[in-house]
This record gives structure tokens, C-alpha cells and sequence, in this order.
């Protein structure tokens, strides 16, 4: 679904300036992301605004600006083009590390999807690129929509059923802490309860129990087992 | 490998003890140290810095209990304080304290020591727990695969703490290698090229070098900022930046693939040295039975509510009594010495400095020692038994609505007993903003010692709604304390996230030890802190009481009586504007029951004379007014001086002082001037 928002460049800039400073700080603001990409704050504002708009991201008043789950998608699959870019230009066509980074950095934006997949089929084919890059998350995730259908977020489970950890979708310590906690990928967890108010829910992993809040819990992606 | 190592003697040893939280390290503190302990606060912040003595064949220990951790990435002021002692700290050998029946997590921080080249004892405490479940481990073959000793123990029944002792005091070869954990072709290529850039800039060579980057690798920002205090700026960006290119081509995020791998590394050697029992042959968990009922659905706020109101119970009907007692002596202390003091020949003004200023002070500080021992052993009960957790768990939602954390309740209902001790039990929040907003609010909850000028003047001016108006003050500064928790939440500490990411431990019995040595640290830390500021607020007031020389003990004429009259005037928009209402409040500020009493010796009228006055000189829409302010204005220099402490800083207590009197004189003013304009109880 990614693919039917068109994103001007700037825009993609922002997704991406706004998904490495999360990734790096926990967190992104207005003044950040300005510093970040060089450009006056007001711009900023009004690209922000038009991010909001596509339902990409969400600030609360005030509050620190969040990626969406379509968001999230964008920027990775911003993030994903400008490695098989690199790897294409730097690997396949041996142009040096660095022209390699700042011309992916150019091209990424105006790459058609005919192009990109192309060229990760070539790049799959030559074994430029191992198994779980994130190209073929892509490409799984194109082809097998039902594999990511049975997938979901630790908040959806019942209590009383298991599941098993994919992916810690949180940023910055929040995801260090819950990592910390034993939540990493692979990890059994079973939901043993709510509290009475329904939230924060109580989980049982590595062999205790740890509670965690219902928002805490929806940015962890588990698979039912 | 500790960097700032001072020279001990041969037979001196520092000792540190660390681990995860439950683990029973604290236990085992108190079984190593007994009562040879010293309570002190880390430098700097407010976490307890415990170190005690123990002495083994002719070695001399000094033992350090480390707050609880669960990783060496610190998030809360405790795990700041254990991670910067473990890796920069001056000790000698870790004894890293592990809960056996929980190996996986535990491990976890064991192998982020390990890796650092820490001189660490495995301690698999709690063996017995581990026993009960089935598990069966391997001890010798965990050593062989963690390369480190390892020693099992009970600290609850001193089990295992000879062979520990002597394993200490081995001398261990520190030269052996450091733990090292595979971390896939991809991070190792960078962990060595990282390395050689280190090496080639200088990096200081007392941190293992392959810790340092690996941490960097992980983007911990700790190891960011000792790098770029190192090497400099421009130096760390060249690290920085490789680090961050490599991750661009990476298979993922280079923190998910050491973490993952570490798990991995963990999975092994518990595979190889663990035995457990199917799934279906394990014992039935108790924790998990006690939970199904205690955080059940429709029993979980009942009994929430019942716990509270028995702690509040316990800490108030045991306590008033002993209280009493206290009151009396230092009464009776004060005439017996007054007495002799003027029989000797020794000047009023020096009789009234000790009797009414020393020994009156120092009765006023220690008339709230039985609520706060019999406080801290109910929340140490509490706390030991694994309910704590619990509580917070049960409350969270509602408490998050108010912008506040689960565990912020204990301290808010502690409040309504004396804010002394429920700004105290602040402690138990990680962050700090839900620390600060907790204490800022604390006040407004209606601590005990303002319910005797309630009842005096309900009593005298509302004789058929006394428990009425009463009531209607406590709603009223639950209500202000609401407000006041948002508008803080917006103003200190915007966007902040908190989490509620915790362990709930499983359910223990508390030994009575363990329960007595937290309750002596709490209120010895109460008596020596607070003790020393009230002390000297007191006597300054004494002194303002009594100058210029020669006046009445706290009349019009003295400086306090003169301070009362410069204030009437602000108090007269809110119908009290005269200055025995102001000079009461003024030394309502030494102790909030303190209004009562000046009252009665500023109108010169004893308990039932006082009741006239009061019908004579207030309206009963002015003495609501007046009892609003009383509720809600500044709090007693006990409370801030118990900010102060547990703050570190003279802003929060000043902060705390100014926008309550604000709000209590604009709270004040609404209704009275509200009242008139209505024409009720004018």
C-alpha cells in the first residue's frame, strides 16, 4: 500500500531525516530535523504538516513527532533503496564509497519501482546481497501478503494464548529497555493477564513475568505459536 | 579491570556486589555485612549508596551493594550510578549475584561484565527456589563456559557464604582474556577495524578495547561521550561515521544483532549446562495464583483499596498514641528543665532558648518518627513480599490519565498521614519527571497535622456540617492536586515518555531482617537530613519570636508578630486580614498543627476561649476561606526540607513553597470574594 503515496523528494527526506534522529535520539523534533537536513524551522513545520496530512506521521501538541505505521514503511523502504543503491554503485559498478553514498542519496528519490525491483532481482541473482537484507522483506512482503497477515502486534493477543517475538518496532531506549527485558527476536512470550482497568497487560517471557502498557505492547511484533 | 583502583593493602579487599533487581543481592548484603553497614547517598544524586564490613580468615572487606540492574544500558539515576562504579569504579572483585531460577535474564548482565574483562564471581543465589522448580544446573560446566568461578548460595539461609567468602579472597590471574561472544563475520570485521582505530588514536587502554567498541557499535551513547572526551570531537566522528555507513549495508540494526547474538550466546550455555523440566511436569506456580486474584478484574481495586486503607490504619491508629507519648516528654522535658534552668538563676531569654526553641524544636522533628518507622515497615512488608509491584501494575491506568506513573499512589496516599514521608517514598519512581510532579503535588494532599485546626474551627463556626467541611477540604486538595499534576505535565516536562516496561517479581515471604534494616535506613536517613534543616529553621524562628529584645514571646511587638502585621493586608481579600491570622499562619509553616496553638496564645485564650474568639473574629465564609489557605498554602519546613534532600537542590523546595501560596491565596480569594458576591455564610 506504500506504493500508492507518491512522496515528492522532500518529503522523502523528511521521512528519512525523521527516522534516523528517532533511531539515533529516541526522538525527533521540529528543531532537530532542521538542524538535521540544514533548513529553516518553518519549513520544516510545513513539511511536517503535509506528512500529517498523508497520515505518515503524528505529533501530539507539543509532544515529539512519531512515525505511523505507513510512516515507518515509507522511510524504510526510502532507507532500503539508498543501500541496494550503494550496493549497487559501490559493489556492481565499483565507484567508490563515498560518490557511491552521496549519489544514492540523489537517486534514491527519482527510482521507479520497475527500476528498484530490477535492480534488487540483479543484486539477489549475483549474490551481492545476503538473505534477510531488507529488500527481500520487501519483496516477502509483495508476494506473501499472507505471511504478514498472521503477524500482529503483542497487544492484539488474547490472553492465555503465546506467541513469539519479530521485530521491536519502538525506537531509541524504549527499545533498548524492552530489549534489555529479554524482548528481542525469537523470544516466547505468553499473555497472562490484564490489569483490571485492562491496561498495562502482564506477559511472561524468559521465564518471569513483566508488565508492560498497552502502546508499549503495540510496537511489538509478534507471530502466534 | 576497575580504572581508578587506589593501592589496598595485601589483605584489603573492595567488593562489589551486582546484579538484577530480585535477585536477593540486597539479602545477601545484610548476610555478608550484618549490622557493620553504612547508609550514605552516591554523590551527587539520591540513590542509596550502601557499603558495610565483613572480615574472612585475616582479609579485611569492604562490601558494596550496587543498586539493581538489568544491563549496563542505563535508564534510571540506580542503574547510572551501578553502571558508572562498575566501569570506572575503584574495586577489586564483583560478586555478581544471580537468581538461578531465572538464569536467562540474569546471564544477560552477567555477560555484559564479563565482556568488559570484570574480575566477577557467579553467584547462583536462591538455589533452593531453583531446587523447588526442578531446575538441575551444571555449575562447573557454566564456569568452564562462562570462563569465571562460580559459587551456588541461599542468602536467605546463609547458605553457600563460606565458599563464597573463599572464593573472594582467591587471587585470581586478572590477565585472562576477557569473555568474547561471536557476533557474525559482518560485526567482527567492524569490531577490529574499530579497534585499530582506537588503538591508533590513543584510546585510553585501561577500558578493554573490544568492549569499548562493541558498545559503540550499539550506538550506546555513554560510550559516545567517553570517546569524544578521549580522542576528541572530529576523531570520534571518523569512528562514528564508519560505524554508521557499515550499518547502512547491514542486514539490520547492529544493536538487534549483538543483542540477538548475546541471547544466543546465553541460550547455549544454558542448553548445555541447565536441565529443566518438560513444561507440562513443572510445579504450579504460586506467583501466577496469587496474580489470577490480586490483579483480578473485579477484585484487583477492591483489594488495591483495602491494602492502602490497612497500611493508613496501621501507620496512624499505632502510631498517634507513641506520638503522644513523644509530645509529653518533650512537654514535660522542657517544664522539668525550664524549671531548673530558672531556679538556677539563669536568664528567661537562655531558659526560653532551650526549653522553647532547642528542646521545642527538636520535639517537633521527632513527633513524626513512629508514623515514619511504622510507614516504611508497611511499605517494606509491602515492598519485600512482591505486592508493591502489583499496586503499581492495578493502578497504572488511572494514574496515567493524571500524566503520573502507577507507582506514583504510594507516595500520594502516604500524604494523607504526613508529607514528610510521602515525599520520601518518591524514591520508588525510575523517572525523574514522575518523581518531581509526585513531590510537587505531595502537599496537597491533607497530611494529619492539619486536621486539628479543621476540627477547631469547624468545630466552633460550623457546628452542625463539621464533618461536612472537613471532608469537602480533603476532596478539595485531591481535586487541586489533579490540576496541578496536568498543568505540570504540560509546563516542566513536555513529550516525555515514561514507560511502564517492569518486572512484576514473584511473591516472597519478607524476612523480618530484611524488613527491620530497610526501616532503620529510612528513618535514620529522616532523623539526620530533615533533622539538621529543621533544626535550624526552628531556631531562627525562636529568634524572630523573641527579637527585639525585650518583647513577649511571639506578640504584635516581635519580629514575627511585626512580619504578621506587614502580611494582613494580603491576607485581606480573602476575609482574614488581620495579623494574629497572619502570624499563625507564619508559624504554620514551622509545623501546619502549630496554627491552633498560636491562635490560642495570640488571642490570649485557652482551648474553649479559643472557640469564642474564633466565632467572634471570623465569619463562617471567612473561616472556610481561612481553612482553604490552610489546606493549601506552603508546606512545613519538614516537608521541604525533606524536598530538598531528596531533590538536591534548593529549586524544587522554593519552587514547591511559591506556587502553593500562590494557589492557595487565588483558591482562597475565588471563594471568598465568590461567597460575598453570592451572599452565603457572609
Amino acid at each position: 500500500m506504500e506504493a500508492d503515496i507518491n512522496l515528492s523528494e522532500s518529503m522523502e527526506d523528511y521521512l528519512e531525516a525523521i527516522y534516523n534522529l528517532i533511531k539515533e535520539n529516541g526522538s525527533a523534533r521540529v528543531t532537530d530535523i532542521a538542524n538535521h537536513l540544514k533548513i529553516a524551522a518553518s519549513s520544516v513545520n510545513q513539511g511536517l504538516k503535509k506528512l500529517n496530512q498523508e497520515g505518515l506521521i503524528s505529533q501530539e501538541k507539543y509532544g515529539p513527532i512519531k512515525l505511523t505505521e505507513s510512516g515507518l514503511k515509507a522511510a524504510e523502504k526510502v532507507r532500503c533503496k539508498h543501500r541496494m543503491l550503494y550496493l549497487f554503485l559501490h559493489k556492481t559498478l565499483g565507484v567508490s564509497q563515498e560518490s557511491a553514498d552521496h549519489d544514492a542519496c540523489r537517486i534514491e528519490h527519482a527510482l521507479s519501482e520497475e527500476s528498484f525491483s530490477k535492480m534488487v532481482d540483479y543484486l539477489i541473482k549475483n549474490n551481492y546481497i545476503e538473505e534477510q537484507n531488507c529488500a527481500f522483506k520487501m519483496k516477502a512482503e509483495k508476494e506473501e501478503p499472507k505471511m504478514a497477515a498472521e503477524q500482529l502486534m503483542l497487544d492484539k493477543i488474547k490472553v492465555g494464548s503465546k506467541a513469539e517475538v519479530v521485530k521491536i518496532e519502538s525506537k531509541g531506549r524504549l527499545k533498548r529497555k524492552l530489549m534489555d527485558m529479554g524482548l528481542n527476536k525469537g523470544a516466547k512470550v505468553e499473555v497472562k493477564g490484564r490489569a483490571p482497568m485492562g491496561d498495562p497487560i502482564e506477559i511472561k517471557v524468559r521465564g518471569y513475568s513483566l508488565s508492560l502498557r498497552q502502546d508499549e505492547a503495540a510496537e511489538i511484533l509478534v507471530k502466534e505459536v | 579491570m576497575a580504572l581508578n583502583k587506589t593501592k589496598r593493602k595485601n589483605n584489603e579487599l573492595k567488593v562489589a556486589l551486582a546484579g538484577n533487581p530480585n535477585s536477593g543481592k540486597t539479602t545477601m548484603f545484610n548476610e555478608l555485612t550484618g549490622s557493620r553497614q553504612h547508609v550514605g547517598n552516591w554523590p551527587g544524586v539520591t540513590v542509596e549508596k550502601k557499603t558495610g564490613r565483613d572480615s574472612y580468615q585475616n582479609y579485611s572487606l569492604e562490601v558494596i551493594d550496587l543498586p539493581g540492574t538489568y544491563s549496563l544500558g542505563a535508564y534510571s539515576e540506580d542503574e547510572v550510578v551501578a553502571r558508572d562504579f562498575l566501569t570506572t569504579g575503584d574495586y577489586d572483585v564483583v560478586l555478581n549475584i544471580i537468581n538461578s531460577s531465572n538464569l536467562d535474564r540474569n546471564l544477560y548482565f552477567t555477560v555484559q561484565l564479563l565482556e568488559m574483562g570484570v574480575d566477577l564471581i557467579a553467584v547462583l543465589n536462591m538455589a533452593d527456589e531453583a531446587e523447588k522448580k526442578g531446575i538441575k544446573i551444571d555449575k562447573e560446566k557454566i564456569g568452564q563456559l562462562l570462563g569465571t568461578p562460580v559459587v551456588e548460595t541461599v542468602a536467605s539461609k546463609g547458605r553457600g557464604i563460606d565458599s563464597l567468602l573463599a572464593e573472594t579472597v582467591q587471587h585470581r590471574d586478572l590477565s585472562e582474556a576477557a569473555l568474547k561472544i561471536d557476533y557474525g563475520s559482518e560485526v567482527e570485521d567492524l569490531i577490529s577495524e574499530v579497534v585499530s582505530m582506537l588503538k591508533e588514536f590513543d584510546f585510553t587502554s585501561q577500558i578493554n578495547q573490544r568492549w569499548a567498541a562493541v558498545k559503540l557499535i550499539e550506538h550506546d551513547p555513554e560510550a559516545v561521550k567517553l570517546l569524544e572526551r578521549e580522542v576528541g570531537v572530529s576523531k570520534a566522528k571518523k569512528i562514528k561515521s564508519l560505524i554508521a555507513e557499515r550499518e547502512l549495508k547491514a542486514e539490520d540494526d547492529f544493536d538487534n544483532i549483538i543483542i540477538d547474538k548475546k541471547y544466543e550466546f546465553i541460550n547455549k550455555v544454558i542448553s548445555e549446562s541447565v536441565q529443566r523440566p518438560a513444561a507440562d511436569q513443572e510445579p504450579e506456580n504460586v506467583s501466577d495464583k496469587i496474580d489470577a486474584i490480586v490483579t483480578n478484574k473485579y477484585l484487583g481495586i477492591p483489594i488495591f483499596m483495602a491494602v492502602m486503607w490497612g497500611i493508613f490504619k496501621f501507620t496512624f491508629t499505632l502510631g498517634d498514641p507513641l506520638i503522644g507519648y513523644i509530645e509529653a516528654f518533650f512537654e514535660a522535658a522542657g517544664g522539668w528543665l525550664g524549671g531548673l534552668l530558672v531556679g538556677a538563676g539563669i536568664s528567661p531569654l537562655i531558659t526560653s532558648f532551650i526549653t522553647d526553641g532547642i528542646i521545642g524544636g527538636v520535639g517537633s522533628v521527632l513527633v513524626f518518627i513512629p508514623n515514619i518507622f511504622l510507614l516504611f515497615l508497611a511499605i517494606g512488608i509491602l515492598e519485600d513480599s512482591g505486592y508493591m509491584s502489583r499496586a503499581a501494575y492495578v493502578m497504572d491506568k488511572v494514574m496515567s490519565k493524571l500524566g503520573l506513573h502507577g507507582k506514583s499512589f504510594i507516595p500520594m496516599i502516604v500524604g494523607f498521614g504526613c508529607n514528610v514521608p510521602g515525599v520520601m517514598a518518591t524514591r520508588t519512581l525510575d523517572s525523574k519527571r514522575d518523581r518531581i510532579i509526585s513531590i510537587l503535588i505531595n502537599p496537597l494532599m491533607s497530611c494529619s497535622a492539619r486536621l486539628p485546626v479543621y476540627v477547631v474551627f469547624a468545630g466552633a463556626l460550623f457546628p452542625n456540617h463539621a464533618s461536612t467541611v472537613v471532608f469537602s477540604l480533603y476532596a478539595l486538595g485531591i481535586v487541586m492536586a489533579v490540576i496541578m499534576a496536568g498543568i505540570f505535565n504540560k509546563i516542566l516536562f513536555k513529550g516525555e515518555r515514561s514507560h511502564f516496561v517492569m518486572e512484576l517479581p514473584p511473591y516472597r515471604f519478607p524476612t523480618l531482617k530484611g524488613v527491620f534494616i530497610h526501616m532503620w535506613e529510612k528513618v535514620g536517613a529522616f532523623i539526620k537530613k530533615a533533622g539538621t534543616i529543621i533544626f535550624a529553621v526552628v531556631v531562627l524562628i525562636w529568634v524572630l519570636a523573641n527579637l527585639p529584645l525585650g518583647v513577649e514571646y511571639a506578640s504584635a511587638q516581635s519580629l514575627i508578630g511585626q512580619f504578621g502585621q506587614l502580611m494582613a493586608p494580603i491576607f485581606e481579600p480573602l476575609g482574614f486580614g488581620n495579623w494574629q491570622a497572619a502570624s499563625s499562619l507564619v508559624f504554620g509553616i514551622l509545623a501546619k498543627e502549630v496554627v491552633v496553638g498560636t491562635l490560642g496564645v495570640v488571642y490570649a485564650a485557652g482551648e474553649g476561649g479559643l472557640r469564642a474568639a474564633l466565632t467572634a473574629n471570623f465569619s463562617p465564609l471567612a473561616a472556610y476561606s481561612f481553612l482553604t489557605m490552610v489546606l493549601l498554602y506552603t508546606p512545613c519546613i519538614a516537608t521541604l526540607g525533606a524536598i530538598k534532600s531528596e531533590t538536591q537542590s534548593w529549586k524544587w523546595p522554593i519552587i514547591t513553597a511559591s506556587y502553593l501560596f500562590v494557589l492557595a491565596w487565588l483558591v482562597s480569594f475565588v471563594i471568598y470574594q465568590g461567597g460575598m458576591l453570592l451572599g452565603i455564610g457572609v
